[in-house]
């Protein structure tokens, strides 16, 4: 049945955040989220505005931006998708990437999962662990003992 | 579109600051960890990603980050019927895997260093001069005695597999020592090349499963099969005539003399012709045609390196072809672009110039011996290096259309390599030039020291290590995360109740430094609180006096230390002035008797003579020359 539409006007779908904020977009758009895909196939009115129950107003409306970005085929080359991946993902903060995180999990959104777990990925890269954990912010709860044994585990020791 | 403005609207107007996680990223679930960790790339970043925090650590299954090869060195069986270890047939063979890897700080990722190195069968590493099957010899002092991986990042840019001779009597290997070092020319047994890829039908899942190509003396291959515990050879071809073997797209590709390319299977028969046309000789080229060409493989793209002599400025000239699989033939490359490309014995492999600062690019950089001359037997390429040694003097730019000059690394060369930003070749060459003609000396002399560093290595082994870091558990303790000699563990926990963490503020990154500063704190306090005045040595004031210095370079929190180590000073000279004041008590006794006599004739008072030695002394404060120095201290 969604094929039916791909030709001209698409179908608009209602989605509601976890605080209450609607969003109209177009099915194509909003059928990048599988869990959203599975949802219309067992919804009866599609008029009705869909819940993303725990993705707040203000990270559905990046998701959205993603989406609609990627729903838009044959408009732009790999290559340019790929640049613009970056940059959408760079002009996060880390509190949002969190929540992009857990907000593409929820919806199944493989591209964006990819593109947020590279990104956080690229950020850890080359990173010490006390670097790791300032720009995490995560606290060091490893005892000293613990920790002078975790650096002792993989040095390279050289024979000359 | 009215939706569009809508929904913008709306975003618009709830734009607002996100509140931090309640959980935080340590406690992202298992799947986004694991999901994270897989995107790491290097197992070096997997062991930093499990050095952050408990929760990270326990979900994230541990990688082994010495990923040059965990199977190897590996022993063959049955390795005196090898056709390529004829020399050889009563010692062991094993067969073992070199990485060069580009070394970098986590601080300063602009600096970095390539290293060449082999594991040994007692899982530490053996540095190899870059892109040779030599161990270094001399190395540099400050070379470091373990790399922590916490604080480097390690980049594998190519391996190579080659085998060594290891002599049975000594039973090192059994004992696991380090393998005996044996003098190169018989080190290498006569194979020019090995190439090792994991047997298909084992899906690729286990590393035992694999199969060994050998290109050995004469051009043949052999071929050898893992399976398991075992390693045995398998079948050789008598009459191939081959220059050089490379993994091709999965296969084994193998180069004859004429160019010609063909498909090796794993039981060393050609299976197929990938390229049927012999490169074309002339272009004004006298390429050698008995000169041994070179495979590269990159990004998928085959390059064949070619000799091609040494021009009227001294410059030795390569040709470079890239093979059109779908014209099965080679195309030359005229210009390498940004790239220089590094032939080694084991690997060949291209670098960016622009990564590699200090690398000259499309250039070809090669060791000796990668370009030997066939006929019959080979022949050694020295004379090659000759010719061009004598006229690189004078380094020409080169034109675009013609590829690269050449730059011969000689032993001395190569340990500049250690620090590659601080590389160039047309420099070095000037600095040694005679090295260049010296180079067979070299070679012995290198043979020779060597034997020596095994020697002394394994000495230390026996006196409880303090050469190598990992095997010395019987003496360290850790203190504060760093190893440090267990007896000096006291002191320095005084010093942190006392003055708290000297550390935290310091410029130092490198553990063993860290280490040594500490080891040092603790010795200067040793001296201070066991030394009197009267015993302290002007040896030790001028160690309290130089090492002081170094640690508040090192930015160490020990100013603490600067009225101990001042005092100790001004006690050692006022000790030196009580000298010099007894000294002058005696002479005074000497001028007294004198002037006994003579005091008929003069009743002058010189009392003033030892005034200003007495006020020199007072001036220091009362002096007890037999009380501790450092009292007080910690």
């Amino acid at each position: 049945m969604a094929s039916t539409s791909t030709s001209t006007l698409s179908r608009k779908l209602i989605l509601k955040s976890s605080d209450g904020e609607k969003f109209e977009v177009d099915e194509n758009v909003a059928m990048q989220s599988q869990t959203i895909k599975h949802m219309i196939e067992d919804l009866d009115d599609i008029n009705s505005p869909i819940p993303v129950s725990i993705v707040t107003g203000t990270i559905l409306s990046k998701v959205i931006e993603y989406c609609k970005k990627h729903a838009t085929e044959d408009s732009d080359s790999d290559e340019q998708l790929k640049q613009w991946d970056k940059e959408y993902a760079n002009n996060m903060d880390l509190n949002t990437l969190y929540y992009l995180l857990l907000a593409a999990n929820y919806m199944e959104i493989k591209g964006l999962l990819e593109l947020i777990t590279q990104c956080v990925a690229d950020m850890i890269k080359g990173k010490s662990p006390e670097e790791i954990r300032a720009h995490f912010n995560i606290k060091n709860d490893f005892t000293p003992q613990e920790e002078a044994n975790i650096r002792n585990e993989n040095p390279w020791a050289f024979e000359n | 579109m009215a939706t569009d403005n809508e929904e913008r609207e709306t975003i618009g107007n709830r734009r607002r600051r996100l509140a931090a996680p309640p959980a935080g990223w340590s406690e992202l679930p298992h799947e986004f960890l694991a999901a994270i960790a897989a995107r790491l790339a290097s197992p070096h970043n997997v062991s930093r990603f499990r050095s952050v925090c408990r929760k990270w650590r326990s979900l994230i299954p541990p990688q082994n980050p010495n990923f040059i090869s965990p199977n190897f060195p590996r022993r063959i069986t049955a390795e005196a019927k090898l056709p390529f270890n004829e020399r050889h047939k009563y010692d062991s063979l094993f067969l073992v895997s070199s990485s060069v890897f580009v070394v970098q700080s986590v601080d300063s990722p602009s600096d970095f260093w390539v290293l060449t190195v082999e594991k040994s069968n007692s899982d530490n590493f053996r540095v190899l001069c870059p892109f040779s099957r030599d161990f270094a010899a001399n190395l540099s002092k400050d070379f470091p005695k373990s790399l922590d991986l916490c604080d480097f990042n390690v980049t594998e840019i190519a391996k190579g597999y080659n085998f060594r001779v290891v002599i049975e009597d000594q039973k090192k290997y059994n004992l696991g020592l380090s393998y005996s070092l044996i003098p190169r020319r018989s080190l290498i047994c006569s194979a020019y090349k090995v190439i090792m890829y994991p047997n298909p039908k084992s899906g690729f899942k286990t590393v035992d499963d694999f199969t060994v190509v050998v290109l050995y003396e004469g051009g043949n291959l052999a071929a050898l099969k893992s399976n398991g515990r075992k390693l045995w050879y398998l079948c050789y071809t008598g009459d191939a005539h081959f220059d050089d073997i490379v993994l091709f797209k999965g296969m084994v590709c193998a180069v004859d003399r004429s160019g010609r390319v063909y498909a090796i299977n794993e039981k060393a028969r050609v299976v197929k012709t990938i390229v049927n046309i012999a490169i074309r000789r002339g272009d004004g080229v006298t390429y050698d045609y008995y000169m041994r060409k070179r495979l590269v493989e990159s990004c998928g793209d085959l390059y064949l390196v070619v000799w091609a002599g040494v021009c009227a400025q001294g410059n030795a000239w390569f040709k470079v072809f890239k093979l059109n699989e779908a014209l099965c033939r080679w195309f030359e490359v005229k210009h390498l672009g940004d790239r220089a490309l590094f032939v080694g014995f084991d690997c060949c492999f291209f670098v960016s110039a622009r990564e590699f600062r200090g690398c000259q690019p499309n250039r070809v950089v090669s060791q000796r011996n990668c370009f030997l001359r066939f006929g019959g037997d080979h022949i050694s390429d020295d004379f090659l290096f000759e010719k061009v040694s004598k006229g690189v003097e004078k380094v020409q730019h080169l034109k675009d259309s013609e590829i690269m000059g050449l730059k011969p690394m000689h032993a001395g060369f190569l340990q500049s390599l250690w620090h590659f930003s601080t590389w160039n070749p047309d420099e070095e060459q000037k600095l040694k030039p005679d090295l260049c003609s010296k180079d067979a000396q070299v070679e012995d002399m290198k043979q020779t020291v060597v034997v020596n560093t095994c020697l002394i290595s394994d000495t230390k082994k026996a006196e409880g290590g303090s050469g190598v870091v990992q095997s010395s558990p019987t003496n360290r303790a850790a203190f504060h995360g760093k190893e440090v000699r267990s007896e000096l563990v006291p002191v320095l926990e005084k010093v942190w109740a006392k003055y708290g963490n000297i550390i935290e503020q310091s410029a130092i990154r490198s553990s063993d430094t860290i280490i040594m500063a500490l080891e040092s704190v603790a010795k200067v306090i040793n001296i201070l609180q066991n030394t009197s005045a009267n015993k302290l040595t002007d040896h030790q004031v001028n160690y309290l006096v130089s090492t002081l210095s170094d640690l508040q370079l090192m930015q160490l929190k020990v100013d603490w230390l600067v009225p101990f180590v001042e005092k100790a000073v001004a006690l050692n000279k006022s000790r030196q002035l009580a000298v010099a004041l007894m000294e002058l008590e005696k002479a005074k006794a000497h001028v007294e008797e004198l002037k006994l006599k003579l005091l008929a004739e003069s009743e002058k008072p010189d009392s003033g003579l030892n005034l200003a030695v007495v006020e020199s002394i007072s001036a220091s404060g009362p002096i007890d020359l037999d009380k501790c120095l450092g009292e007080g201290v910690c």
